[in-house]
């Protein structure tokens, strides 16, 4: 009990035995003082505790989080302390030497067969690879490369005229074949190439249409409108720059398409 | 406090909270530690149940004794994997960690090799029964989800110019450099997660970042198992090393979901 709480119900007794006048049971002034430092002191006291539990947690989280991030990570490296088969327990044993022999014969045929499995699949005729993301070919036959060097392949752009009208530009990945040889191609531009430059779209036969000098020499078809060809922008080679077609430098294109036959397969990846 | 507890309760009670925090926290790493530990070695040892099959006896045993009948073993794996990867109609990896060679194939058709310049096997996966990764690698697993620090394709939007007056004509050439290094994460089906590292980049921040981001994201969800009292798979981590110009490539060309085959050993 605090000390001013009992002096002041002592003074309401002395009072009331006196017979003062004016009889003091309760002094509400000194209780709430009283009252007021009690809770002042709870306060501090639970204040003080709520601080020391968050420095607490804090410090704890971090302790935690390093050992979670760091130190439990580690636990993978120690040793089992069960067995539990492990290379050293199961395989021990020894087998009959003609066990052995037909056992690794077996292994050897097997290696053999899926080793010409392998050779099959592989085009013994000419084919080409392209490889988009760095924008190199290499012309092979067989596991062998007959030559290796630039191109340019889809942009990566999406031209849009409006929510409807988008073309993107992009080289189809996957296999495909080549399904003509063309000499001396003509262009005719779909209505992106209108669209692109800012020009009013042609009729269908236009002869604004027919470009008679963008494809070089030689052009590959490789269906879907996508084809080899050569290009005026050679220094451009080597950089996704066109509308989706593979475009070569012009000894390149030469030599692809003097090697490539229809038929043959163009691997885009 | 005064006037509400005494000086020597109080202390009493703020021991009493010190030792109960950190009791818990004794309790929590303790218990944390234990669900890892069981966590690796119980899927080491559900990785190696499978070798308790009788089929297998006369090969293990060939195996533990003669390094060659084991290396023909394991290759004979990787090719058995690449072979059942060639009705696949999109590209699929193929690693060999033992010649250290990395390539894509798009039926039987190499497209892209490169060499792996560095090779991290998490212990779990050295502690493990080899002869029971030979056996389980002979078929090719699947890429059930991947991350990366690049993006697979990128699309710019250009917008069409209204006439011939507003066309811009192209004076830059496109920036081929390569700005942002390349790492990505490729999870298999098997629990196996491997690590595709450009190659020198273990002392890049960003490289760092990514690491612990996953490390993170791996360990928020073993809390949540552990939390729920269960034991959750370990995913051993494979981690390789190889120039950041085929990393990309590599990234870039294979689809998201596609099959790969692995030699470990």
């Amino acid at each position: 009990m605090n000390n001013k709480i009992i002096v002041s119900i002592l003074k309401m007794n002395c009072a009331a035995r006196g017979g003062e006048k004016e009889i003091l049971l309760f002094d509400p002034a000194a209780f709430l003082l009283q009252f007021n430092d009690f809770a002042k002191a709870g306060a501090r006291f639970l204040g003080a505790l709520v601080l020391r539990a968050i420095i607490a947690l804090a410090i704890m989280s971090v302790i935690l989080f390093l050992f979670i991030m760091f130190a439990l990570p580690l636990i993978q490296n120690l040793n089992p302390l069960f067995s539990h088969g492990s290379s050293n327990t199961i395989l021990t044993g020894s087998t009959s030497q003609k066990e052995n022999d037909e056992q690794k014969q077996k292994v050897v045929k097997s290696i053999k067969s899926y080793q010409k499995l392998f050779a099959a699949k592989v085009p013994r005729s000419h084919y080409l690879v392209i490889n988009t993301t760095e924008n190199k070919f290499s012309l092979r036959s067989g596991n062998q490369t007959l030559r290796t060097g630039f191109c340019s392949t889809g942009s990566l752009t999406v031209l849009k005229k409006s929510e409807q009208e988008k073309w993107a530009f992009q080289t189809p990945k996957g296999i495909r074949t080549v399904r003509g040889k063309i000499t001396n191609p003509v262009w005719k531009k779909p209505d992106w190439a209108f669209v692109e430059e800012g020009l009013p779209i042609p009729s269908a036969n236009h002869s604004s249409r027919y470009d008679y000098s963008t494809l070089g020499d030689y052009a590959l078809d490789l269906g879907n409108g996508y084809l080899i060809h050569g290009t005026l922008y050679q220094r451009l080679l080597g950089m996704p720059v066109t509308h989706g077609c593979i475009r070569l430098g012009d000894d390149d294109l030469e030599f692809v398409y003097k090697n490539l036959q229809p038929g043959a397969k163009v691997i885009i990846y | 406090m005064p006037g509400l507890f005494s000086r020597t309760t109080c202390h009493r009670i703020k021991r009493m909270i010190n030792y109960l925090l950190f009791s818990l926290m004794a309790v929590f790493m303790i218990y944390t530690a234990t669900m890892y530990y069981l966590s690796v070695h119980l899927t080491t040892k559900s990785n190696d149940s499978f070798l308790e099959q009788d089929k297998f006896t006369i090969e293990m045993k060939l195996a533990a004794s003669d390094t060659n009948y084991y290396n023909l073993l394991s290759e004979e794996s990787l090719l058995k994997a690449r072979s059942a990867m060639i009705a696949h109609d999109s590209p699929c990896i193929s690693i060999d960690l033992k010649n250290k060679i990395m390539m894509i194939e798009l039926q039987g058709i190499q497209l892209h090799k490169t060499d792996i310049s560095n090779i991290r096997l998490d212990r779990s996966l050295s502690n493990s029964n080899g002869f029971s990764w030979i056996r389980k690698l002979s078929y090719p697993v699947n890429i059930d989800s991947s991350i990366s620090s690049i993006s697979k394709i990128t699309f710019l939007e250009k917008q069409a110019p209204h006439d011939t007056m507003s066309t811009q004509p192209v004076t830059q050439l496109p920036d081929t450099t390569l700005k942002e290094p390349v790492f990505f994460c490729l999870f298999l089906s098997n629990g196996i997660t491997l690590n595709v590292i450009q190659q020198n980049s273990g002392h890049l921040p960003a490289y760092k970042k990514f690491m612990l981001l996953q490390r993170f994201k791996t360990m928020v969800l073993f809390l949540k198992s552990a939390f729920r009292f269960k034991i959750l798979d370990y995913r051993p981590n494979i981690t390789i090393e190889i120039p950041a110009r085929d990393a990309q490539t590599i990234y870039k060309a294979i689809p998201a979901k596609t099959r790969l085959a692995l030699r470990i050993y």
